[in-house]
């Protein structure tokens, strides 16, 4: 990032020789990683228990197309799958892709699916796209069916 | 509703209507009430009061009320926010509300044509 910012200074440079009016030596003040405050912090500040607070500062995680992954995922954030999991899962939030292929057992509190899914699935709202194909043992709370979407298995809701 | 102006091949349960047997209706059913035992039609609109315990076969159904045991919509299955099916599901096409509630075996079949419900 620093050293792009260097590189447009230098071509503005180049641009305009003649303009020296900005301080192009004086170097970028270097800015702090932002501090990403612990999961813990939102739980801490919902009083109620029960529902998993949105992570909204951490930063989504993308398994991208053509990437496959095997293995545990653990997060208090999002993910989005456009490439293939297998594996178990537990996240507040996952999106899969229209291209995306999740297989596993999954606990979280929102999914949306656009793809596909099979495997194991505890959630509390759940929505399937209408290109999506859900199989397997799904609880929820709360589902929402977009026309042209295949849902095939076992379905139950959560009191 | 479609089952007032065109009362030929339709049936309609209204509202504290029970009703028991086996029932082939060749157009449109529409229950308010509730029924118990086997119900067969083209098209099967269920209101938010409607009741239907037993095997319902449609080609579509929209279901505001509840179904429950077996449940088979050949071409579209259309559950809105206050529908309820549970048991087993067959169904060529769902969708399916927020806060509507579907539970039990899902099954999707091939559907004899496209879906011609009028949402």
């Amino acid at each position: 990032m620093f050293i792009n910012k260097r590189k447009n200074d230098e071509r503005e440079k180049m641009a305009s020789p003649n303009d020296t009016s900005q301080a192009v030596s004086q170097p970028e003040p270097v800015v702090p990683e932002p501090v990403i405050p612990e999961p813990e912090a939102a739980f801490a500040a919902n009083g109620n228990g029960a529902a998993k607070p949105a992570a909204n500062n951490l930063k989504p995680s993308i398994i991208s197309e053509g990437f496959e992954f095997i293995g545990e995922i653990r997060s208090n954030g999002y993910l989005t799958v456009d490439g293939t999991v297998r594996g178990t899962l537990s996240l507040h939030s996952i999106q899969i892709g229209v291209t995306g292929v999740l297989d596993g057992n999954v606990t979280c509190d929102t999914m949306n699916v656009k793809g596909n899914f099979s495997g194991s699935l505890d959630c509390r709202d759940l929505t399937i796209g209408s290109r999506a194909v859900v199989d397997g043992k799904v609880s929820f709370k709360s589902i929402t069916i977009q026309r042209g979407g295949i849902v095939k298995g076992e379905l139950k809701k959560k009191a | 509703m479609l089952a007032d102006s065109n009362q030929s091949g339709c049936l309609t349960v209204g509202e504290g209507v029970v009703l028991n047997g086996t029932f082939v209706v060749p157009d449109i059913a529409s229950v308010s009430g509730s029924i118990e035992g086997e119900i067969t039609a083209r098209e099967l609109i269920v209101a938010s009061s409607g009741v239907i315990k037993g095997k319902v076969t449609a080609d579509i159904i929209d279901l505001r009320g509840e179904i429950h045991d077996t449940l088979t919509a050949k071409k579209s299955l259309f559950i809105r926010s206050t529908g309820k099916a549970l048991g087993s599901v067959q169904y060529a096409e769902i969708e399916i509300e927020k806060g509507g509630d579907l539970q039990g075996a899902l099954q999707k079949i091939e559907g004899d044509g496209p879906a011609s419900g009028s949402y």
